[in-house]
């Protein structure tokens, strides 16, 4: 199974063959989970909302073409929509004041999920900061800065054009240096 | 150079578009803000690969797994189930049509028709999208089944309306 592409396993379970699905969630998880837990800060939801895009995913997946793009493109694009609508139902914190009162992130799960309690530590705070990120530039940061996608890649996800996304990332990057820096004056960070 | 070419330039960088400029460097010694400005860049880019170690949960893909649908109820997601679904609701109505004595209606053949081309319509929209919404294969099983049972009931009351004539009849005469 090591050796199939993804569109290859898709195509095994289309035929029936249900367990290959494990497969590909065992392939991608790391970057749907990554996309909610960079969106909605809390672990706890970022893994419900995991389960919810691999689960949609497979009710999908004849919808898939190889020929468009890869399989985790197609797959973080339905992760994009779940996170949007998740975030909408929750309470919008976007001021800097706000960084002072977020309850929304749990260092010690943070810890668990990091390989080290350095990165935790710096983790917390970035991911912090990036929930007050518009949704476009967060996802432009997060895909080309974290999960080191190609600017394509970003551009098929977020469904704009190379450009576009590169203007988003560029605007991400100068808020989320403001918003570091702040939390460092302020011994947020 | 303009501060606005230099943040042009940092952001060609950060984007990996270009490796060096000796441009912007010259730039960053001569302008304390961009400097800052570049110093700041870079840290958080470097702070946002630490993110990059993430971890997903080592029991998702078995919570995920436990959790899938039968394979069996993605049929009607395909274009083929569609044009099945189809097919069974023009068969329901032809069999409403007869059951109830209006075969010769032009109405009843307008409402087969009707219904065939709206499923073909969502067959066809189901193929080009991302994804095939949910209340369209719910409303198709809903439709196709009601449809059936509807056209059953009327023929057996038209059955049992016959049978009652005809013991009337009996009787009476």
């Amino acid at each position: 199974m090591g050796e199939l592409s993804d569109a290859a396993i898709v195509t095994q379970v289309l035929s029936g063959n249900r367990e290959a699905f494990a497969e590909l969630i065992d392939r991608n998880r790391r970057l749907v989970f990554s996309v909610h837990l960079n969106s909605v800060g809390d672990r706890d939801m970022a893994e419900d909302l995991t389960q919810e895009t691999f689960i949609k995913a497979y009710r999908a997946l004849e919808t898939y073409d190889a020929s468009a793009g890869r399989f985790s493109t197609w797959l973080t694009t339905i992760a994009v929509r779940i996170g949007i609508d998740a975030r909408r139902r929750q309470k919008p914190t976007e001021s800097l004041e706000h960084l002072h009162e977020d309850k929304g992130f749990d260092p010690a799960s943070d810890a668990r999920t990091e390989r080290s309690t350095e990165a935790a530590g710096v983790g917390d705070a970035v991911r912090r900061a990036l929930r007050r990120l518009p949704d476009q530039q967060r996802l432009a940061v997060t895909l080309k800065h974290i999960e080191d996608l190609p600017f394509s890649e970003v551009a098929r996800i977020m469904g704009c054009s190379v450009n576009s996304a590169k203007v988003h990332a560029h605007r991400g990057r100068l808020q989320l240096a403001r918003f570091l820096g702040y939390m460092r004056e302020e011994g947020l960070a | 150079m303009r501060c606005s070419e230099a943040e042009r330039l940092m952001s060609a960088m950060l984007d990996g578009d270009i490796e060096q400029s000796p441009r912007l460097d010259g730039h960053l010694e001569a302008c304390p803000s961009c400097k800052t400005q570049w110093e700041a860049l870079q840290r958080t880019v470097a702070d946002l690969s630490c993110l990059s170690q993430l971890e997903a949960p080592e029991d998702l893909t078995a919570a995920v797994m436990a959790k899938l649908p039968e394979r069996h109820a993605l049929v009607f997601g395909k274009p083929v189930g569609f044009l099945v679904a189809g097919l069974s609701i023009a068969a329901a109505v032809i069999l409403f049509a007869w059951a109830t004595g209006l075969g010769q209606s032009g109405l009843t053949v307008a409402m087969g028709l009707a219904t065939f081309a709206l499923n073909w319509v969502a067959a066809i929209w189901s193929s080009i999208g991302v994804g095939t919404p949910g209340f369209v294969i719910n409303s198709l099983l809903v439709s196709t089944v009601a449809a059936f049972v509807l056209a059953a009931l009327l023929s057996v009351g038209r059955i049992c309306g016959n049978l009652a004539l005809a013991y009337a009849q009996r009787r009476g005469a």
